[in-house]
């Protein structure tokens, strides 16, 4: 439906065009007057107006003019209507497009007027439909910008020249630079790092001539430029915008920031637990780490492990590009060792279990930790910036730290570097754990296996130099790098007897080094002879320095106590039968590893098999010794009885067939053989007295002096048979004493006997009796064979003799001077044989002490009580 | 009674024993030298007249038996010299492996058995 606009000053005429417009279906909007249809037009849209030429005030000219001039109304057609004859030409001029004679046709008004309706409703469609698509166009427009503008993305738009020509929120926020002063300018400008520029050059210009291009329609990892000049990473996604005519691109970017540092940490993690799994050595991979994180994460990396015996922490890995810096934080620390219980750092970590974060280190914080003036200024000279220390945790246990620092990199750690530490440290955790574990059990089988191995070797010898020679190299390498073993002397020196050392140059260098420092059982301030008195071991798993200055008393001592490098020391006793013989010392040095609790228990526990071995050693030795002393012994007896029995069986034969003057000397060697035998009987059964502890004394006053006489008449036609020369000194007089005189004339025929028959022909023998305070001395000396220094200490046991059974010289069983230090031990004395060595005689000397009579029935009970 | 050409040597460090033998041997008509160690024999060896047997104890001081048959080995003049060991160590005892005796009489002696063997060489 259009608006008709009717302007006549008739009413009538209007409503007669009224009449004649209404069957077209249009409205009609009739008008008095040229104002009034003006007033009509400024209102609304007409499609066409129907002007009456002669009107009263503004003629229709004139309203045409008016409406021409009027907004709107210059398109309005115009059809004049006139009973007059107005120029054709003069109507057009006013904008009309056609004149109406009056008297209207009503035919020809409907159909003029049609047609311009017609013209009208098809312009106005038109007009409502390029609307239409503009209203569409801008709302696109408008959606476009915010979808740009929504996307987290940074949405840059370039065109063929590289020159910028969008550039959205999100481009804004990543560059740092504004939409306003970007558009229109070089992207390689302003976006691309400089070694990047002449290559984005190069790819645009290929595109542009020849259509390759590497860079299109998929995603690439760039590095862009931020408008403070740093660099950064992004992923890229450029696609070319259809267009006619040159290309335009429109690039799609998203920081990679974040997803780079994911990555890198991702594979430094993933890294690190590759070293961590590689080994089951607990401080070998931490070194790795250590090294992967310096390439990585930090420009220090250190590890500090509590040690399991001490509870303190040892920096078992410190990492930095430069060695040199290396160095000097190893000096910083061994300089200024950590103090345990620092607020902040190392220690506190391992005392709270907690990480720190240390974003920015001012220099006020280095103040603060500095001991003095010099650790300050290497503190500073690490340049340090930035700083994370997170705890190293298993089963709720701190085992250690792992720090990051950031020096010259300016790194600044932040919550996302010490979240990624943290899973560093727990991998590193379950890695030390693992190790830790596995140790133990590869130890635990070790120990098995080294004790078995150490069981059957020492119980493959009964010999006891080579038992000990092999408890020592037993012990190397299993326990420790050296072994030393010490063997305590009756002398009391502890002698070193066999040195392990896998390494020959070592070895001579410690056996220099023990000649230098002499040990002896008495020594206070020394470890060893300590062990060695009172039978408990002892453990330095880390060298004091007061031992190592123990044993450097000299500047060799000191060199070779340097040169040895010991850094672990322990040392368990030796004890056979309840008698500490000798020690074994251990020692690990500074290369190896550190000796524990568990490497003493196991030193402990050889040294105890070994002290069997030894034992079984001994008594094997002994049982031998004794089964050959008992076959020596028969074979003796047998010969001492048969010896005398041959001489009266063979007289007696004589006896029976010889001349009177034979049959006399035959009754004559008769008896004497017949006692001799006789003797060697009441001898053994003494013996066998004193082993069951029967032998009894009874207790008499007894003349010592007349004792000894007649001992000596007894034996003085065998002295005389060898012009032997005893010279006699009786010092003792008036001497009240009491004691078993048969006994004791046994004691003084015994060691006379003796006398005479290790003396030669025309020897001489002294007997003195003399008082020497409460005791009396009975020492008889020969000028005969002499008894070797090594035999001194044996000559009063039981079937003994100094010559060996292979080329024994004399008769008699060994059994007399066993008997003779019983009488006297029954008496309460002692005895005791001297000898300058062979052929230089001996002298035996027998001390009793003068018993008065009331201590007489005492010594008896006593007497009865003893073996 | 016959006198035989060459002596009896006597070891015997016994006295009683040594004088023992003397009488025995002399009364059979026997020409007997006595010696009271080891070292004494081979001096008796060495200077005197050649034994046609030497009748050995083995336990005596200064030189055993064991060690006199030892050096009498080694001397190929008197090695041939038949040895009789007549001592009160059993013949089975292992110092006895180094004599080269032609008989061993145990102490004490049988003397019909000792005079039988002395007659199988004198």
């Amino acid at each position: 439906m259009a608006n008709i606009l009717v302007v006549d000053d008739h009413r009538a005429n209007l409503l007669a065009l009224d009449v004649v417009l209404q069957p077209l279906g249009h409205r009609v909007v009739p008008a008095l007057s040229g104002a009034e249809a003006i007033e009509r037009v400024r209102e609304g849209a007409f499609a066409v107006v129907l002007l009456d030429v002669m009107m009263p005030g503004i003629d229709g000219l004139a309203t045409a003019e008016l409406l021409r001039s009027q907004a709107g109304g210059n398109e309005v057609p115009i059809i004049f209507m006139t009973a007059g004859d107005i120029p054709a030409v003069e109507g057009y001029a006013r904008g009309a497009v056609d004149v109406l004679r009056k008297p209207l046709d009503a035919h020809v008004v409907r159909a003029k007027v049609s047609v311009f309706v017609e013209l009208f409703l098809a312009r106005e469609q038109l007009r409502q439909h390029a609307e239409r698509i503009a209203a569409q166009e801008r709302a696109g427009q408008a959606r476009i910008a915010a979808l740009l503008n929504a996307s987290l993305d940074g949405i840059i738009g370039m065109d063929a020249e590289g020159q910028v020509t969008e550039f959205n929120r999100g481009a804004e926020a990543m560059f740092g630079r504004r939409r306003e002063d970007v558009l229109g300018r070089s992207v390689a400008d302003l976006l691309i790092p400089p070694h990047l520029r002449v290559a984005h050059a190069h790819g645009l210009a290929r595109y542009l001539s020849s259509g390759e291009t590497r860079m299109l329609d998929r995603r690439i990892d760039v590095t862009a430029l931020r408008a403070d000049g740093t660099a950064f990473p992004i992923e890229l996604a450029i696609r070319r915008v259809a267009t006619e005519g040159a290309p335009t691109f429109l690039g799609y970017a998203r920081d990679a920031t974040e997803r780079a540092r994911s990555e890198r940490s991702r594979a430094f993690l993933a890294q690190a637990s590759e070293a961590l799994a590689a080994s089951l050595d607990a401080e070998a991979p931490l070194q790795t780490v250590v090294r992967l994180a310096i390439a990585e994460v930090a420009d220090w990396c250190a590890v500090d492990l509590v040690s399991d015996g001490s509870g303190t922490a040892v920096q078992v890995a410190v990492g930095h590009i430069d060695p040199a810096k290396v160095a000097l934080a190893q000096e910083l620390r061994r300089r200024y060792p950590p103090d345990p219980d620092a607020p902040i750092g190392v220690p506190n970590v391992l005392r709270t279990g907690r990480p720190e974060l240390h974003a920015d280190i001012p220099e006020a914080s280095l103040e603060r930790i500095a001991r003095d003036a010099e650790h300050l200024r290497l503190l500073k000279e690490l340049g340090l910036r930035s700083a994370i220390i997170v705890p190293i945790q298993a089963r709720a246990r701190t085992l250690g730290t792992i720090t990051l620092v950031s020096a010259e990199s300016g790194r600044r750690y932040d919550d996302w570097d010490l979240a990624m530490a943290e899973e560093l440290a727990r991998r590193a955790a379950v890695a030390i754990e693992n190790a830790r574990l596995y140790r133990a059990a590869q130890l635990a089988e070790a120990r098995t296996r080294f004790l078995a191995e150490a069981t059957e070797a020492l119980s493959s010898s009964l010999d006891y130099s080579e038992t000990l020679e092999r408890i020592a190299r037993l012990a190397v390498p299993t326990i420790a790098d050296a072994a030393a073993l010490y063997r305590l002397d009756p002398d009391g020196a502890i002698r070193l007897t066999v040195l392990a050392e896998h390494d020959p140059e070592r070895e001579a260098l410690g056996r220099e080094l023990d000649l230098l420092l002499p040990l002896r059982v008495d020594q206070q301030d020394r470890t060893l002879p300590r062990v060695v008195r009172t039978g408990r071991a002892e453990l330095l798993s880390d060298l004091p320095s007061t031992v190592r200055g123990a044993w450097s008393p000299t500047t060799r001592a000191e060199e070779l106590v340097r040169q040895l490098a010991i850094r672990s020391y322990m040392v368990v006793p030796l004890v056979a039968r309840d008698r500490i013989f000798g020690a074994l010392a251990l020692t690990t040095s500074a290369s190896g590893r550190r000796l524990d609790g568990d490497d003493l228990g196991l030193a402990q526990e050889l040294a105890r098999r070994a002290g069997l071995a030894v034992d079984n050693a001994q008594l094997y030795r002994e049982a031998q010794e004794s089964s050959r002393l008992k076959d020596d012994f028969l074979a003796t007896i047998s010969h001492e009885l048969r010896t005398p029995l041959s001489a009266i069986l063979g007289w007696l034969h004589l006896a029976k067939t010889g001349s009177p003057a034979q049959v006399e000397r035959a009754i004559e060697i008769i008896e004497r053989n017949a006692d001799a035998q006789s003797r060697i009987v009441d001898d053994i059964l003494d013996v066998s007295r004193i082993i069951t502890g029967k032998l009894h004394l009874q207790l008499e006053r007894i003349d010592l002096g007349d004792i000894l006489a007649a001992a000596i008449e007894t034996l003085r036609l065998a002295a005389d048979a060898k012009k032997i020369e005893i010279v006699v000194s009786l010092e003792l007089v008036n001497c009240d004493t009491w004691g078993d005189a048969t006994r004791l004339q046994q004691v003084a025929w015994n060691l006379l006997s003796n006398a005479i028959k290790f003396s030669g022909n025309d020897g001489r023998i002294d007997v003195r009796l003399f008082r020497e305070g409460s005791e009396i001395l009975l020492r008889v000396s020969d000028s005969g064979e002499g008894i070797r220094k090594d035999f001194l200490p044996r000559v009063f046991e039981r079937f003994t003799q100094g010559d060996g059974s292979a080329t024994r010289a004399h008769g008699g069983l060994g059994l007399g001077l066993s008997i003779v230090r019983h009488v006297v031990e029954l008496h309460g004395g002692r005895v005791s044989a001297e000898s300058e060595g062979e052929g230089l005689g001996a002298t035996f000397t027998v001390v009793l002490p003068i018993i008065p009579g009331q201590a007489a029935a005492t010594l008896s009970g006593r007497a009865s009580e003893s073996e | 009674m016959t006198a035989h050409q060459h002596p009896i040597l006597v070891v015997e460090d016994e006295p009683d024993i040594r004088e023992l033998m003397v009488a025995i041997l002399e009364g059979e008509g026997y020409y007997v030298s006595t010696a009271s160690n080891g070292a004494q024999a081979l001096t008796h060896l060495q200077t005197g007249p050649r034994p046609c047997i030497i009748l050995l104890d083995l336990m005596m001081p200064v030189m055993d038996g064991w060690t006199f048959c030892q050096e009498k080995g080694k001397d190929p003049a008197l090695e041939a010299i038949p040895v009789v060991v007549v001592s009160a160590v059993a013949r089975q005892d292992p110092r006895n492996a180094c004599v080269q005796a032609v008989d061993h009489l145990l102490k004490p002696v049988d003397i019909g058995s000792l005079l039988a063997t002395v007659q199988r060489f004198c």
